[in-house]
């Protein structure tokens, strides 16, 4: 028996398969950075008296860069779905690797404002303030990293197997251009949060 | 007869062949009923493992200080753990923490959910597999990997972590590596967790047979969704928790470190700042959850034995559904009721108390739909109905215990005390293991196609019955008495415990006895794989989707062909009906 709803959506839900699974991943890890996002507001009453002025220990230009990639990253990934709804799979793949690019002009300046961080000794171990701002942006770095290295399937291994499925091949793409979204909106719900509160 | 369980010959294959394919089938199978069958048995090896730990963790209770009966001897005077036969007192530490952390995620929860749950929720739904079957079997892979590395912190240089299942920070922070190990482990389950909800719930809402709707869903899928669902929503959190306290550990941050902890004398070198709450908040935030996640799989295996051996529709299916839908929304609301003790403001006390007394209202109306279940039923009473039947009072006394603990101002008199234990051990022993038994008697003619032997069985239940219950009911009255949880003594230091010392042997006793009394399953698990009466794919005449596929079913998908529904689950009884009972799949059954 064949798994049923791989490809094409199952009439009462209107989900295929991989869509439902990638919705609940993303439930998954909405919850994961909402716990963190709660870790962030406790530690910062927890820890007020020595709590910096929001934003005024970060390198703000290289936040304002990573939203932008991450942002052009969400609207690649979006771009290479309807490029493939329409027709021509170059277009696809051009937006893939836009996205994928962007992915690691993300990384780039999260590290650039790392090594900043670094240089003026504002170290993870050195307040509540700086652990709980490296730990919420190295876990959307790492998941960065994860939708870098789908996209990059996407873009080899998995685009050789198009001609054989391309419903399930524009269904993967679909899939990670949420995923994208989703890192997306996480990213600016931690700017928004570092540098306003 | 599925070939691959045939000999050359064309018999039936013996024993343990019936149940499994052979070892790479069992371990590498993207088959839902492989995948079920080594969580099944990877988390019946923890269970012994668990309960070996606890029962030397007794003796100590019982008897302290004296040697261990039968090994003692043999164990030299340089041994870490228990020179001489006798515990330690950091031993005891770390075996309660082992204990509670392998019970609870290694052994209870992949048993519910990952054996029972992705065994039978493909068949119920009439699937061929699970929906995504290679992302299942890398949850079943973690699983195993989070364990080893569970099992491996035993051989850590100081031994295993020693800080409570609950690892609360500032000790779980300092303590030695062994809690490194914990934490990774904790890493590795809950990934494992989330696949296995994931594809759980996606079978679920994807992969039903035409005509099934979502109220034709048998109640044990729905407590599986919703179980799934818990598990999704509420890990997340403790995954977190345990990333911050990696980096607390081996990066040198204070996210549950405050400001000026003193550590023996000497000022911590690290920045403060930080909060133990904050673990607490985000580990119970999982943990409360966690024990619904125990229970209500026990709560789906029992509905469909009762209703089966009562051949009679479940009463009040629909609001039982509602109820455990219910139940899960509150479960997410409720955490804080085990932090009382904290110095919570009274408001956000009031709350999470008025959440807790609000979450039993479900659980009263689940049992109590149950009990009435039974009324005007023809009763069977079966190895599994016996299990079943049990569960009720049983759930329904742990269930009772926990309402003082929920009201704020009894639970300070309660909190950290034997009562605490005494309660979740009656709800997940005599609650979610009678269930498990319950539903391994009742599928093991599914899973194997031999039935277990009766004898052997009441041989298992009745004195199971007798020593669960009075294994954990003395912690009740210690706890009322005011003796504290976790004392490597038992309490013989403090005055208040003395009138109820003698409990401990009550328990201990009790327990030794309860270990005995799982020898005659054990023997009927190997005697019934061999010689056990072969049973049809039907012996219960249930209604469900499962019951439609061969026992046991093949290897590699499930029905013959996609069946088709009809009718609700518990169709039994029904006036005009060729027989008591009316499957979903078949079109028409009138006399």
């Amino acid at each position: 028996m064949k798994i049923p709803h791989a490809a094409e959506p199952r009439p009462d839900t209107g989900l295929y398969n991989a869509k439902l699974g990638t919705w609940l991943f993303l439930a998954f890890n909405a919850m994961f950075f909402a716990s963190l996002f709660s870790a962030y507001v406790l530690l910062r009453f927890a820890d007020a008296a020595n709590w910096p002025e929001p934003g005024s220990s970060l390198w703000v230009e290289a936040g304002l860069a990573q939203t932008a990639f991450m942002l052009l990253a969400a609207a690649a990934a979006a771009q290479a779905w309807l490029a493939l709804s329409a027709g021509p799979v170059a277009r696809a793949r051009g937006m893939l690797a836009a996205a994928m690019l962007c992915g690691a002009g993300f990384l780039a300046a999260l590290g650039a404002g790392y090594r900043e961080l670094a240089l003026r000794g504002d170290l993870p171990r050195e307040s509540a303030y700086h652990g709980i701002y490296f730990a919420i942006t190295a876990l959307i770095g790492l998941q960065v990293l994860g939708a870098i290295c789908v996209t990059a399937y996407l873009i080899g291994p998995g685009g050789l197997r198009r001609s054989q499925a391309p419903l399930r091949f524009m269904n993967w793409v679909e899939c990670s251009g949420l995923y994208w979204q989703f890192l997306a909106l996480v990213w600016v719900a931690a700017f928004v949060v570092f540098h306003l509160f | 007869m599925n070939a691959g369980n045939a000999s050359r010959s064309g018999q039936p294959a013996p024993g343990w062949r019936r149940l499994v394919e052979g070892p790479r089938w069992l371990f590498f199978s993207a088959d839902h009923k492989a995948v079920g069958l080594a969580y099944g048995m990877t988390a019946a090896l923890f269970l012994l493992a668990g309960f070996g730990l606890m029962l030397v963790m007794r003796w100590q209770l019982a008897y302290p200080g004296t040697p261990l009966p039968l090994i003692g001897r043999f164990l030299s005077p340089a041994n870490y753990w228990l020179p001489g036969g006798i515990l330690q007192p950091n031993a005891y530490n770390q075996f309660g923490a082992m204990h509670g952390t392998i019970m609870v995620f290694f052994a209870v929860v992949p048993l519910a959910v990952g054996a029972f749950g992705a065994y039978l929720t493909p068949l119920m739904l009439g699937a061929g597999n699970i929906v995504f079957p290679r992302l299942s079997r890398l949850g079943y892979l973690l699983y195993l990997a989070g364990g080893v590395i569970m099992l491996a912190s035993f051989f850590a240089p100081d031994g295993p972590a020693a800080a409570g299942w609950t690892a609360y920070p500032p000790l779980a922070t300092i303590e030695p590596s062994g809690q490194t190990y914990w934490l990774f482990g904790m890493l590795a389950l809950g990934f494992s967790n989330l696949l296995l909800s994931l594809t759980l719930i996606a079978t679920i809402v994807q992969a039903r047979a035409p005509g099934l709707h979502f109220m034709r869903l048998p109640y044990f899928v729905w407590s599986q969704l919703i179980a799934s669902l818990l598990l999704l929503l509420a890990m997340p959190s403790f995954a977190a928790a345990c990333v911050l306290q990696l980096m607390d550990r081996l990066l040198g941050t204070s996210f549950f470190l405050p400001d000026g902890l003193i550590i023996s004398g000497q000022q911590m070198a690290a920045a403060g700042g930080g909060s133990p709450l904050l673990w607490q908040h985000l580990f119970w935030f999982l943990a409360h959850p966690e024990v619904y996640v125990l229970i209500l799989p026990a709560f789906g295996i029992i509905a469909e034995i009762i209703a089966n051996n009562a051949r009679k529709p479940l009463w009040g299916y629909r609001g039982m559904v509602a109820a455990t839908l219910f139940l899960g929304l509150m479960s997410m609301l409720v955490w804080a009721h085990h932090m009382y003790l904290t110095g919570m403001a009274s408001g956000m006390t009031a709350f999470f108390q008025v959440t807790t007394v609000i979450i039993s209202v479900p659980s009263i109306v689940l049992g109590t739909a149950l009990l009435a279940s039974l009324w005007g039923g023809s009763l069977r009473f079966t190895p599994p109905m016996l299990w079943a039947m049990a569960f009720l009072p049983m759930f329904g006394i742990g269930g009772f215990t926990g309402l003082p603990l929920a009201l704020s101002a009894t639970n300070i008199h309660l909190h950290d005390t034997n009562y605490v234990v005494g309660h979740f051990h009656l709800i997940v022993g005599p609650g979610t293991l009678f269930a498990l038994f319950a539903g391994v008697y009742y599928w093991f003619p599914k899973f194997t196609g031999r039935m277990m032997n009766e004898r052997l069985a009441h041989l298992h239940f009745w004195p199971s019955l007798l020593f669960m219950f009075f294994t954990f009911a003395p912690m009740l009255l210690q706890g009322m008495a005011g003796v504290s949880r976790r004392l490597y003594d038992g309490g013989m230091t403090y005055a208040h415990a003395q009138d109820v010392l003698f409990l401990n042997k009550a328990s201990t006793h009790s327990a030794i006895g309860l270990a005995l009394a799982q020898l005659p399953f054990l023997l009927n698990l190997w005697w019934s794989l061999r010689r056990g009466r072969p049973a049809g794919p039907n012996p219960w005449e249930a209604t469900t989707l499962e019951w439609a596929a061969p026992s046991p079913p093949r290897p590699n998908g499930n029905f013959d062909a996609p069946p088709r529904v009809y009718r609700g689950p518990c169709e039994y009884s029904v006036p005009g009906a060729a027989r008591d009972f009316s499957p979903q799949h078949v079109r028409e059954d009138r006399a």
